[in-house]
């Protein structure tokens, strides 16, 4: 074989093993999503395994509390300028898209700096963006039985200095996905950043429809 | 991604008169700046702005103070692989010729402890210092952001 042909040789091998991942992908996306959403949407919703957090009122926040009503959890914290307001935003503006539904339907955040943010801190937050949002709270070890089983990553970064957390603060990494539990409880589906709160709710739509 | 409050506050501005400023090689205005209002105790809220520079030089933002706030430094909100995390900005270059842009989910500027409570309406002093010795003084008004304008078309 000359040079070239190996060249060429190479280049269609490539191009069939790019099809061939691609047209994988599209077989996996079509198990996966078969309505079309942005979101990721689990083929059978995932069963939560018990955890015991509270609320902002101090009332219990368990697997319980995601039985008999749609939930949308979104990780977060309160000493968070950016993404956390713009997250809350975004979620106030689904909550008056799906308006609508028959379906109860409740937003959370969940925070991840439960060193910072006391039940009565995340009260305020959470309802500056909308009244009936509501702030859980628990032990770094409680907050763990739920993050853990939902894959969500946080760390807490420290000042360094003459860079980042001025006035004695420390910022913190975080999962900034939404994640939607069905009325049965269990964990339906994931939003993944960047949020569109037109999107949501369109997808949130289809899959109540769907729902039983 | 700049939200319709942005577009009106560029109306807002034009009546303060953005901050321009000359040295050197480099002409430096800032505009589009505003501060997001933030629940009633929040002890950092975030601006934000455009830099423009119509200079033949790179511009470079080394500090931002203001006697509204303990403190002030531009953060990168990074999201990766869903991972939100946020990065000290040291120095923000400004490109001869470009625009810089620092708006909800990019870069921001986080303000620490706000002497007082600070509502829409209500505006802060923004001092911005450049390499080579260049400030300027930029007037914010605290805006209620609203997700819901921003996909109004």
């Amino acid at each position: 074989m000359k040079p070239g042909q190996i060249v060429t040789g190479i280049i269609i091998a490539a191009l069939a093993i790019t099809a061939g991942i691609w047209s994988a992908r599209a077989v996996l996306r079509g198990q996966a999503e078969p309505d079309d959403l942005s979101a990721t949407r689990f083929p059978v919703a995932r069963e939560i395994q018990p955890f015991e957090l509270i609320d902002h009122h101090q009332a219990p926040f368990n697997k319980e509390s995601l039985q008999g009503r749609w939930s949308f959890l979104f990780f977060g914290y309160t000493s968070c300028p950016d993404v956390c307001p713009t997250t809350l935003s975004v979620l106030n503006s689904v909550a008056q898209r799906v308006a609508d539904v028959d379906d109860e339907v409740r937003f959370a955040m969940v925070t991840i700096d439960p060193a910072r943010d006391t039940p009565e801190r995340l009260a305020e937050f959470v309802t500056y963006f909308n009244g009936d949002f509501i702030g859980v709270t628990g032990s770094d070890a409680d907050l763990q039985q739920l993050t853990r089983q939902l894959g969500i990553l946080y760390n807490r970064v420290e000042a360094e200095p003459g860079a980042g957390t001025q006035g004695g603060g420390y910022l913190m990494n975080h999962t900034a996905g939404v994640f939607l539990f069905d009325p049965d409880g269990r964990y339906h589906a994931v939003f993944t950043p960047p949020l569109s709160a037109e999107k949501i709710a369109d997808d949130f739509h289809k899959m109540q429809a769907a729902f039983r | 991604m700049i939200s319709r409050a942005g577009q009106l506050l560029t109306v807002g501005l034009l009546l303060l008169s953005p901050a321009t400023n000359s040295f050197a090689d480099a002409t430096v205005s800032i505009d589009k700046a505003w501060v997001r209002e933030a629940p009633p105790a929040a002890k950092v809220l975030a601006a934000y702005m455009v830099f423009t520079n119509s200079g033949a030089g790179t511009a470079v933002v080394t500090s931002i103070e203001s006697p509204d706030f303990s403190g002030a430094e531009i953060h990168q909100t990074i999201v990766e692989e869903g991972l939100a995390s946020m990065l000290p900005v040291a120095r923000l270059e400004v490109p001869a010729g470009q625009q810089v842009a620092l708006e909800p989910g990019g870069m921001h500027l986080m303000l620490f402890n706000p002497v007082r409570r600070l509502r829409e309406g209500d505006s802060v002093t923004l001092l911005i210092h450049g390499a080579g010795g260049w400030q300027a003084s930029v007037k914010a008004p605290v805006v209620r952001y609203s997700a819901a304008e921003e996909h109004r078309h």
